[in-house]
């Protein structure tokens, strides 16, 4: 049986192609290769302003790379901001619950998951099976999101792919004490200004991001393994700093971004035995 | 659903209205003396009026309601009456007659401590002080008869409101927060007999949210914001019950705990009796009602099996009560949310955390019965 998960969220699309070999009572961690679930592609574009096309693009994407025909999928669930915008979704399932299931795939230890996304950063408590015990949410503020570095990395004119490594280089870190996207911008224009380094200020944008999501984290129980999920996994220096501020060794899986998109094939799976 | 049970303008009522905020307003006294009491429910939109007076930290429910009398939208109105419960409403109250001169104000002053003997006399001379003010706003007495005839209109009020939250799990969400929202807007024998003919109606109509839909208690200061309940509504849950200042604890009288008013007894001292009866909210105290006692209770009554708290931002006192309530939801193992309202409310994310909150309660109960 092969199912599929889509996560659209505020920046990119996600999808992912998983097989089922078991049965229903099999689990997802079980570590022989006939019996857990086999992710057999994914795939990432932009989400632009056209979720819906987006979802079906990163859909066909990701089917073309697995080699599976749309008419294979039995099950298909929607995720992420415009979950409700997937064609052909079975079921939407919120992000909180689909990066849950996605990082225990991941991350079969997993107990709390940090997902920094798009416009969104959040904290899982995650229990038995990937199940969500709790979870925490930043409100409408950008502060501590992907967003937050995306605006800094175009205040500097630096590309956002070098943004972490240039963090983790830099030998001091300025200090950014706003928590307010807009504020913290104007506090960089004041660096800026004092001829403060450019890398140091890129490590305390870091530093000011990973504080403010470690403080909403915190407001649930953290306990290890500590995985982070979501695109602004992939930056090395938000990883570093969060590590720090948290005091607890953070995983960051290969497929972190696709958390989200293989626990909402995951999900597929599950209720497709219903 | 009649599509005009909400609809105020069709309640054949042409009386004055009187504006209401907060809890503890004795709507009763008011309905005696001829008018409707109208709670001010915030409204959407720009606050820039209001915003001249008031600072930025102070709750959406207070700063609208002078933002629509600053801008007309309350002119049709007789009067406002504010009842002293946070600092808020105190310092509205304050600013009321320089900023709204040509809305009368009639503020209550309500005591805090509502279990000191002093509070019913207390309580008594304020309810008789506001009957002048009325009396002289209006040009005739308001006799005991006028007041036990009002009083006996808001029990019978109180005892449909208590059936239509015993059906409140079978309601849509959003359909219960219109019924209640125009409780606490229209007049009690016109929403009673709505309420009546709406439940009778319901036998044969059936609908509503699944039998086994998440069973969720609310608990906030005001209901706010429809799309907390459209949210609620759309995520497959239902709604068993709450603890809204202006809700069940206020709107609804349990049936078997019910007492019908004594013809021969003081209504003065009834009203007062009943202000200082209801559930305390969070501005006042009560050493033998624990609010978080009032809430396990009703959990387990309801079957409930998630606590939301709607909280309006900036709001202190229910901050502070959220506090007490959630550590005693946390020690009993209840699963809860908090979401924080305010005037530009995000839906999509206020969406994703109800949603989120309500798959949470569904992969628990399927946690459990496979144990």
């Amino acid at each position: 049986m092969v199912t599929a998960g889509v996560d659209v969220g505020a920046i990119t699309a996600k999808a992912a192609i998983i097989r089922f070999h078991h049965s229903r009572n099999s689990t997802l961690t079980n570590d022989t290769p006939d019996v857990r679930p086999q992710l057999l592609a994914t795939a990432v574009i932009q989400a632009g302003y056209n979720r819906s096309q987006a979802a079906r693009q990163v859909l066909d994407h990701a089917l073309a790379q697995a080699g599976v025909n749309r008419e294979e999928v039995v099950r298909l669930v929607g995720t992420g901001y415009g979950r409700v915008q997937v064609p052909g979704a079975d079921r939407t399932v919120t992000e909180i619950t689909c990066h849950a299931r996605g990082a225990y795939y991941l991350c079969p230890d997993v107990h709390t998951v940090i997902d920094i996304g798009g416009q969104d950063s959040k904290g899982i408590s995650v229990g038995k099976g990937g199940k969500v015990l709790d979870f925490v949410m930043n409100d409408k503020c950008a502060a501590g999101t992907g967003r937050f570095l995306e605006v800094m990395a175009h205040a500097l004119e630096v590309d956002l792919t070098d943004f972490g490594t240039m963090a983790l280089s830099a030998p001091g870190r300025a200090k950014i004490s706003s928590t307010c996207t807009v504020f913290a911008e104007s506090e960089v224009v004041t660096h800026v200004a004092k001829g403060v380094p450019k890398d140091e200020i890129i490590a305390g944008i870091h530093e000011a991001i990973a504080a403010r999501v470690t403080t909403m984290v915190s407001r649930i129980a953290i306990r290890e393994a500590v995985v982070l999920t979501g695109g602004v996994a992939r930056n090395a220096g938000i990883a570093q700093m969060l590590e720090e501020k948290l005091g607890h060794p953070l995983i960051v899986p290969m497929y972190a971004q696709l958390a989200g998109a293989i626990g909402a094939a995951l999900i597929a799976g599950e209720t497709a035995w219903r | 659903m009649a599509t005009d049970d909400f609809d105020i303008a069709t309640t054949g009522h042409s009386g004055p209205r009187i504006g209401f905020l907060t809890a503890y307003v004795p709507e009763e006294l008011f309905h005696a003396a001829g008018f409707t009491p109208v709670f001010i429910f915030p409204a959407p939109g720009d606050q820039g009026y209001a915003r001249a007076h008031l600072p930025s930290f102070v709750c959406w429910v207070v700063t609208s309601a002078l933002n629509q009398a600053l801008s007309g939208q309350l002119d049709h109105l007789a009067g406002i009456a504010i009842a002293k419960t946070c600092d808020a409403t105190q310092g509205l109250a304050d600013v009321w007659p320089q900023c709204v001169p040509h809305i009368p104000l009639f503020h209550f002053g309500m005591p805090l401590r509502l279990e000191s003997p002093a509070a019913r006399i207390y309580l008594t001379t304020e309810l008789k002080s506001l009957r002048q003010r009325l009396e002289a706003l209006i040009g005739y007495a308001i006799t005991d008869d006028d007041l036990r005839a009002s009083l006996s209109h808001y029990d019978q009020h109180r005892l449909w409101m208590h059936r239509l939250y015993a059906e409140a799990a079978h309601l849509s969400p959003s359909d219960l927060y219109r019924w209640v929202q125009a409780a606490n807007r229209m007049a009690k024998p016109t929403h009673s007999a709505r309420v009546q003919a709406f439940l009778v109606r319901r036998e044969s109509a059936g609908g509503g949210p699944a039998a086994d839909a998440p069973r969720i208690i609310l608990v906030g200061p005001v209901l706010g914001d429809a799309v907390l309940f459209e949210a609620l509504a759309e995520a497959g849950a239902c709604v068993v019950g709450d603890m809204f200042d202006l809700g069940e604890d206020y709107l609804a009288a349990d049936t078997n705990a019910h007492q019908p008013l004594d013809e021969e007894s003081d209504p003065w001292d009834a009203l007062a009796a009943r202000l200082l009866a209801r559930l305390p909210t969070p501005t006042k105290y009560h050493p033998r009602r624990s609010r978080a006692d009032h809430l396990l209770k009703r959990v387990a009554e309801r079957a409930a099996e998630g606590v939301i708290f709607a909280r309006q931002k900036f709001c202190e006192p229910h901050g502070f009560d959220y506090a007490a309530l959630s550590r005693t939801l946390k020690q009993a193992h209840i699963p809860y949310l908090l979401i924080e309202l305010e005037q530009a409310s995000q839906a999509g994310q206020l969406r994703t955390r109800i949603e989120a909150f309500v798959e949470l309660l569904a992969e628990r109960r399927q946690q459990s019965d496979e144990v």
